[in-house]
């Protein structure tokens, strides 16, 4: 019953492992590699240049929204802060693919509607609903004090919030995966109802 | 049967950002169709070649990559404004549209309750929705964008280049497609919601 969604859950719990871990191996492995990181913070400031072929038409301007920079030789606290970058959001994804990929496993097998499953789903609905926004804040949160570290003038800190896209999607799913969890123990009531019946 | 309002976090926070995102929409269409008018037209391009001139870097530090860049088209004729809106609009009336029918099928769920074949058809048809309309909505505007940036450089890029930008939203994908596993979750609870009732 569950079969095409558990399929896609793997898929995705496996791609965010091994982005997890690849991202952090080569990060912690690199120490020769300049280390780079890309702001949308204060890329309106700077100049831009198109390379292409052909060129720009008369009467259209450009500026650059979204840089990479990239530090050549950084100390210890930027190679930290270069590792939690990306690897931060990995990390929750995997998390979150394998509450939900464990919920499905388990779910087929002792049943849906039981009170286990609406724990796990009010557990997974918690995590969605808190630790996607606080994750990819806290990442954009690392990618300033990077930032910082790149330019000779002050950026204060309140940037982060135009390099941070809100993640309402885990939001809202987070708030609908509560519902579900509440609606399952319900018909996990309904359903012991059923065989005290019978 | 205790069911109370099992819907309830649910239904209020998608109401409230319900008519919050119709509100914004309104208003930005609103200025669009108004002051927007005579401003420039701006837009992403993404993976078109540029270089960008830092200043104030720290010795050390070097640009390595324009990751997006800005254009701007400083007096639009009537079709570069509506492929600005087209670049724009089709995610936000989509997500609206998609808020609505949750809500719809809260209300109707709410009404007629939830293990019934009418609310497994509703969810069905929520995660078909978030499935293809989504996606497709997020196709219009990477074609919409590259036309713009093909109207504002002096160079063709090809075919190809309408879906180099096209970003799949995939969390709607996976939340489609669970939806659809819930809507036979709902199907079978219809079904022993029936024999309990055969029963009783």
């Amino acid at each position: 019953m569950l079969r095409p969604f558990t399929k896609v859950v793997r898929l995705m719990w496996s791609v965010a492992a091994v982005g997890f871990l690849l991202g952090v191996t080569t990060e912690v492995g690199n120490t020769v590699r300049d280390l780079c990181f890309s702001s949308a913070a204060i890329a309106g400031g700077f100049g831009a240049r198109y390379l292409g072929k052909g060129a720009l038409r008369e009467g259209v301007a450009n500026y650059p929204s979204e840089l990479r920079y990239c530090l050549h030789d950084p100390g210890l606290p930027e190679r930290v802060l270069g590792v939690l970058d990306g690897a931060l959001t990995w990390f929750a994804y995997a998390v979150l693919f394998f509450l939900l990929m464990r919920l499905l496993e388990r779910a087929a097998s002792e049943g849906v509607h039981t009170a286990a499953t609406a724990d796990r789903l009010r557990r997974l609905g918690w995590f969605t609903l808190v630790a996607m926004p606080v994750v990819t804040s806290a990442e954009a949160v690392v990618r300033l004090l990077l930032l910082r570290q790149a330019v000779t003038f002050d950026v204060p800190l309140v940037e982060f919030l135009f390099d941070w896209s809100v993640p309402w999607w885990a939001v809202v799913t987070g708030v609908g995966l509560l519902t579900l969890g509440k609606i399952m123990r319900t018909s996990a009531e309904m359903r012991a109802d059923l065989e005290g019946t019978v | 049967m205790s069911r109370g309002n099992a819907l309830e976090p649910l239904t209020g926070v998608v109401s409230a950002v319900f008519a919050l995102s119709l509100g914004a929409f309104g208003l930005t269409t609103a200025i669009r169709l108004t002051i927007g008018l005579f401003d420039p037209v701006c837009f992403t391009a993404k993976y078109w070649p540029h270089d960008a001139e830092g200043r104030d870097l720290v010795a050390g530090v070097r640009l390595d990559d324009v990751d997006r860049v800005t254009l701007c088209v400083d007096d639009p004729v009537p079709w570069q404004h509506v492929l600005d809106f087209l670049s724009e609009a089709p995610t936000a009336v989509t997500r609206v549209g998609a808020l609505l029918l949750l809500l719809l099928l809260l209300r109707r769920a709410a009404l007629h309750g939830i293990y019934t074949p009418a609310t497994a058809a509703d969810v069905r048809r929520f995660g078909h929705y978030l499935l293809w309309v989504l996606p497709a909505a997020a196709m219009v505007e990477s074609i919409a964008r590259t036309t713009l940036v093909h109207a504002a450089v002096t160079f063709d890029a090809g075919f190809a280049s309408f879906f180099g930008e096209w970003e799949a939203p995939w969390f709607a994908v996976i939340t489609g497609i669970a939806l659809l596993s819930l809507a036979k979750i709902v199907r079978d609870g219809a079904e022993m919601r029936a024999d309990l009732e055969g029963t009783v």
